[in-house]
């Protein structure tokens, strides 16, 4: 065991020791984008050192213990400041290596020194090995450095998740068992005396692993890939079962339930030989108190009481027949079959009454995501998010430091919220102060060893950084991807293909659509504030141009008439593949005046018609709503109307409430009016959905060429020329 | 056959609501159908939301009003909406100069896309923030008589002459018709007339009848 653990620490400490040398290696090679990265692998390598210690006794009182540690935080806190400020703020300058060295040296130091407080005697092998690698200098070991990276990044996060996976989940379920434990059964050693004779064993076990799948599923609900950290779901999982409202009464009640039921299957078979069913009926009843206290919080009264009534009968039932046997028929033979009959029946009105519990603390969380989804979703329409974080963080720090264990809990319930707001952040958010703010709290998380919660957050906010840097060298690239030979016409394409090329772009502007900036245009309509919402619609009108140019620029009118027919083939793939967008773009070109006012053949006005009842605008396109919403993903909706929704939202309802109920020393007068913010939320959640599916097409160079970019267009009043042009314009109406 | 008490009207008159954003159309609008926007129910997102029925000289005439903002952006498909409109209401926001300056430009695309004799008419809007006022209304009220347009100041926070804005363009387009300026049966005049008792005429819009949803 012993040696199993030295072994562990011992390749643990050497993954610290090789990722300090590779940060080494990164700032002497001035590959200094990849400082961060092996910021990271440092804090997880030391992390996992930590761990490994501190699992060993130690005394936590002793001062030497203690210097040791906050050692260990300040100095990793130290190179961490170091590799983020030089990433996030000084990209242009010459990295200090003077001051790199001292940072990892400090680090160094401090992880022998950890390590060596594990008893001594115990690990001469450790030392060992430890001495050996100083000695040898991990550093000239290291080829080559890509490599060297990935190689270091898989292994220590293959070998560190399952351990932490194992620890996070271990400790949070330990402190959420140990602060309200369930009182075990007390039949239970008689349990294993009396082997159960029963297949109702299995179902009570069933419900302990449907239990577990529960407590699983929460796990997933609150994460919502949202958590793809370990060091978070530790939090996470606090986050979820204590959960503001009744959450954690229930979750510790239903496990109480397990205990319950299983002790409850245990004692009924106990009582077929004991006759000591008065603790049984005991239990039961136990069961109830317990569950009416719950059932007041969330449960549907109906169900509840078909559960309950069931269970009354079942235990009714099981009572008469012992008191049966007792009162009358003391000398006969025990009827086993009856008896095994009642107690199935027992067992299973239990079951029944504990997963209706588990049932609705499962929905009433789903409930409360929606809120924090709502919330997350539209703040901006109150705070900045810059605001929202200090708050967080403000409420944090003064959660945190308390000992008592609900504090405790909002203070990892605010963490926990914080990551998310700072995950959903839009990357034209992301400005030096914000990123400031953020750095500084890592800064402090680490000196006071919250390693993992740090980890989290700066994992999360480096990759937040990685798609701004990205983001720009992307628009640089598409800018200069501008040459385009079109020997091409529109006729030489298949429609479908041109229909699949259209989505696949509109599908790449409309995914970079972030819902913050939708919400900021309905109040503020800045385009550098919604840059992608902007370049989107841009693109809708280029489309629509870029259509009526290429039927007008037609001088016969069998051409024109050839390109219309083309279109409208265009639009029917396009409806096919759920681009409303474009769709709707092809039609309003078709629709418009300097095309609509030339002559068409009957064939093509008729037809016309059918595609513009999908977008028809009676009964606030109520057509298009209900097409909208029998679609499934991957689908690009028409923003327009998204955009309108929330305009009238915006408008028909106030910003503020009053506020009459809030007790007397609370001092505001008005309260933010989150009805209006739902309603905000369910608009754009159904964008929100569209954005989850992606149009899988191949990609077609020449037909993108071809379109080049939608540029080639014609002006408003060039087109109303050529139109009239073809057709001159008859005398005004009367 | 249309005598089914608020929901007969012998004229369906189609309006626009165009302006820069933020000027306050659909608060216009929201004034003068007070009708809540989006309740909270999911089923009424299909309602019409700009409509109303009106009685000019006798006659009930239900407007029907399309306000596009938020959509502003979208030009290709906004232009179409001008299309058929019998009435404009054009706003600007009198404590925003640009909204005024832009005024022009509005005026430009609702003469080219609209057919001659759309009635355009022209509301300064926020009249109750006269503070900071940034358009003098003699200034305003020249622009308006030099172009031929209907003018008025209004606010659509204290309904201050919203009423009489949507009533009085009713009125000329009336007036319009009786005069023989405007053809009801024409299908881009912005009207549609019903005659009353007997069937409903073939422009008669197929949704027109259908009541308003309350949730």
């Amino acid at each position: 065991m012993k040696t199993a653990d030295e072994q562990s620490l011992s390749h643990c400490f050497k993954q610290v020791m090789v990722s300090l040398g590779h940060l080494l290696d990164v700032i002497s090679k001035n590959t200094l984008e990849m400082l961060p990265g092996n910021g990271t692998i440092v804090l997880d390598t030391v992390c996992n050192v930590h761990s490994l210690v501190t699992s060993h006794d130690l005394n936590c009182q002793s001062s030497i213990v203690h210097s040791t540690l906050n050692q260990v935080f300040q100095s990793v806190a130290n190179l961490i400041k170091f590799c983020d400020d030089y990433f996030l703020y000084n990209n242009n300058d010459e990295v200090n290596e003077e001051l790199a060295k001292e940072c990892v040296a400090q680090v160094e130091q401090a992880v022998i020194n950890l390590v060596s407080l594990v008893d001594q005697n115990s690990h001469s092998s450790l030392v060992k090995s430890m001495n050996n690698l100083i000695g040898g200098k991990f550093r000239s070991s290291l080829p080559e450095i890509p490599r060297i990276h990935t190689e270091v990044d898989t292994s220590v996060s293959d070998s560190s998740e399952t351990m932490e996976n194992s620890f996070c989940l271990n400790k949070s379920w330990e402190s959420i068992t140990m602060s309200n434990p369930p009182s075990k059964p007390p039949l239970d050693r008689n349990y294993s005396e009396y082997p159960p004779p029963l297949p109702p064993k299995k179902k009570s076990l069933n419900v302990e692993s449907d239990h577990k799948a529960y407590s699983l599923e929460q796990l997933s609900v609150s994460s919502q890939g949202e958590y793809d950290f370990n060091s978070l779901q530790d939090y996470s999982t606090h986050h979820d079962t204590i959960d503001g409202t009744h959450s954690p009464q229930l979750l510790t009640h239903s496990s109480q339930y397990i205990s319950y039921s299983s002790s409850v299957s245990s004692s009924s078979q106990h009582v077929i030989s004991n006759s000591q069913h008065r603790i049984n009926v005991n239990q039961v009843s136990n069961l109830f108190e317990t569950n009416s206290v719950s059932s007041s919080s969330a449960i549907s009264g109906t169900a509840m009481m078909l559960e309950s009534a069931e269970v009354f009968q079942s235990v009714a039932n099981l009572i008469k027949f012992c008191d049966d046997y007792f009162l009358y028929n003391n000398n006969d033979e025990v009827n086993e079959e009856l008896a095994k009959e009642c107690v199935a029946q027992v067992e299973q009105a239990v079951i029944n009454l504990v997963s209706l519990v588990d049932q609705n603390s499962h929905s009433s969380l789903v409930k409360k995501h929606l809120y924090q989804d709502a919330f997350l979703t539209t703040f901006r329409t109150f705070k900045t998010p810059l605001e929202i974080i200090k708050k967080l963080i403000d409420r944090y720090h003064k959660f945190v430091s308390s000992s008592e264990v609900q504090k405790q809990r909002a203070a990892r319930e605010t963490f926990s919220f914080l990551v998310q707001v700072v995950s959903e952040l839009t990357v034209y958010e992301l400005d030096d102060n914000l990123v400031k703010y953020l750095t500084d709290f890592i800064y402090q998380l680490l000196s006071s060893g919250h390693f993992k919660p740090a980890r989290g957050l700066r994992v999360k906010l480096l990759a937040k950084y990685d798609c701004k840097n990205n983001e720009s060298v992307k628009n640089e690239i598409l800018s200069s991807l501008n040459v385009y030979t079109t020997h091409y016409t529109l006729l030489a394409f298949k429609s479908e293909h041109i229909a699949e090329q259209m989505t696949l772009l509109d599908s790449d502007l409309f995914i970079k659509i972030e819902i913050p900036e939708v919400l900021a245009w309905i109040e503020q309509q800045n385009e550098e504030k919604s840059p992608n919402l902007t370049r989107f619609t841009e693109h809708f009108n280029k489309v629509s141009y870029w259509a009526r140019t290429r039927i007008l620029e037609q001088n016969e009118a069998r051409d024109r008439e050839k390109y219309v027919v083309k279109f409208i083939k265009i639009m029917k793939h396009l409806r096919k593949m759920n681009n409303f967008n474009s769709y709707l773009g092809l039609l309003s070109a078709l629709d418009s005046a300097p095309i609509r006012r030339l002559e068409w053949q009957k064939h093509i006005t008729e037809g016309l018609k059918e595609y513009c009842a999908l977008i028809d605008s009676t009964s606030s396109f109520r057509a298009y709503r209900q097409a909208l919403a029998e679609t499934q993903p991957p689908c690009i909706p028409y923003i327009g109307l998204v955009l309108q929704d929330l305009t009238f939202v915006h408008i028909g309802n106030p910003h503020l409430l009053p506020c009459n109920e809030l007790p007397p020393h609370v001092q505001y007068k008005n309260v933010i009016n989150f009805s209006k913010r739902r309603q905000q939320f369910n608009i754009v959640q159904n964008m929100k959905r569209f954005r989850s599916g992606v149009h899988k097409f191949p990609r077609h160079d020449r037909i993108i060429e071809f379109f080049s970019n939608f540029d080639d267009f014609l002006s408003e009043e060039a087109m109303w020329q050529m139109s009239e042009t073809i057709k001159p314009r008859g005398k005004p109406k009367h | 056959m249309s005598s089914s008490g608020q929901y007969s009207y012998s004229y369906i008159f189609k309006y626009i609501i165009i302006g820069d954003m933020g000027v306050g159309k659909s608060c216009l609008l929201h004034q003068f159908t007070e009708q809540k926007f989006m309740p909270d129910c999911p089923h009424t997102i299909g309602v019409e939301f700009g409509t109303r029925i009106i009685e000019v000289h006798g006659e009930k005439i239900k407007l029907q009003i399309w306000d596009t903002a938020g959509q502003e952006r979208f030009r290709a498909v906004t232009r179409s909406y001008y299309r058929g409109a019998a009435g404009a209401l054009m706003v600007y926001d009198i404590t925003r100069r640009s909204t005024y300056n832009h005024l022009s430009s509005w005026l430009t695309d609702t003469k080219n896309l609209t057919n001659p004799n759309t009635v355009i008419f022209l509301i300064g809007n926020k009249m109750d923030l006269e503070g900071s006022r940034d358009v003098r209304y003699d200034e305003a009220k020249k622009f308006a008589e030099e172009n031929d347009l209907i003018f008025v100041e209004a606010s659509a926070m204290t309904g201050e002459n919203v009423e009489q804005a949507f009533l009085e363009t009713a009125k000329k387009i009336y007036q319009n018709i009786k005069d023989g300026k405007l053809n009801a049966n024409m299908t881009e005049s912005g009207v549609q007339h019903k005659e009353r008792g007997g069937p409903a005429s073939l422009g008669d819009s197929s949704s027109s009848d259908k009541p308003n949803c309350s949730c």
